[in-house]
């Protein structure tokens, strides 16, 4: 049964990541695309990036806003889950 | 390329202060990605009896896979311990300046009765539990550590097990590939300690300069 829930959540996740396309028009718009593709990654794979690590934090956080803002309009991170 | 494995053998009397070690640490992945553009990557870690910095000897480009993202990421990163102040600290390099924040100390190592030799040492297992922010799914994560060089410290933020660490994880793997012992003086990196929301706005502001 928790193998089925963690199948459903990973392609929930694929699927909102696949899909997760933003208009880079503000910084707002990427600030909130970064946390929320920070929060994803890091609670995929704790092995790579500590929970609690504040520079694991940011730095994923300065990768995806950066990819954000230099996508020029659109961001297709399905990789997050490979 | 191949690297030449040195391996300097110690004594483990009459440390002075300044006694310590360098290891460099090769990164593997379990999913057989080709190393042919990580070849030139290794981490460097040194230790004394009561400090430890960790630091990242290259810088790669940014790339869509999970593996060169971690790399990528990590080579952006330092970490400094100092066991006599109690002071862990994770750093980050912006737009030429580093940034530091003060990072928790790693609880929870499960010690195991496994053991094998890494470069001629012998290494005993120990595991970790990691908890996801936002999952109730629990991970572990494995390190071999040595009591031969009892220095609790490792790669990237590991500390806290009763000797170095000298292979770290499992998808991706630190694996200790050059131990000298040399004179070493840590320097503390220097620089505001910010909090974590801190962290965040100054790495904003630089961001958008």
């Amino acid at each position: 049964m928790k193998k089925v829930f963690s199948i459903i959540a990973l392609s929930a996740m694929t699927l909102s990541l696949s899909s997760f396309t933003i208009p880079i028009e503000v910084d707002d718009e990427c600030e909130e695309y970064a946390e929320n593709a920070t929060e994803i990654e890091m609670n995929a794979y704790p092995e790579l990036y500590d929970p609690n690590n504040n520079i694991d934090y940011i730095s994923l956080y300065m990768y995806w806003y950066g990819a954000c803002q230099a996508s020029g309009g659109t961001l297709l991170p399905p990789t997050v889950l490979e | 390329m191949i690297r030449l494995v040195t391996l300097l053998l110690f004594i483990n009397l009459g440390f002075s202060q300044n006694q310590g070690f360098e290891i460099k640490y090769d990164i593997s992945f379990s999913n057989g990605l080709s190393n042919n553009k990580l070849k030139s990557i290794y981490f460097t870690l040194l230790i004394t009896q009561n400090e430890s910095y960790f630091y990242s000897n290259t810088v790669m480009g940014i790339d869509d896979s999970k593996y060169q993202r971690f790399i990528s990421i990590l080579s952006n990163q330092f970490y400094y311990v100092n066991l006599e102040e109690k002071l862990k600290l994770g750093g980050i390099k912006i737009s030429g300046k580093k940034l530091l924040v003060e990072e928790e100390w790693k609880k929870g190592w499960i010690l195991k009765n496994k053991f094998k030799k890494i470069l001629g040492l012998k290494c005993q297992k120990a595991i970790r539990l990691l908890k996801p922010r936002k999952s109730d799914e629990t991970k572990t994560v494995t390190a071999w550590f040595s009591n031969d060089i009892s220095y609790p410290f490792g790669p990237k933020d590991n500390e806290g097990l009763p000797g170095l660490i000298l292979e770290y994880g499992d998808d991706i793997k630190f694996t200790a590939y050059s131990i000298e012992k040399k004179e070493l003086k840590i320097q503390r990196p220097l620089g505001e300690i910010l909090s974590g929301e801190e962290l965040k706005r100054k790495t904003h502001q630089l961001m958008r300069n």
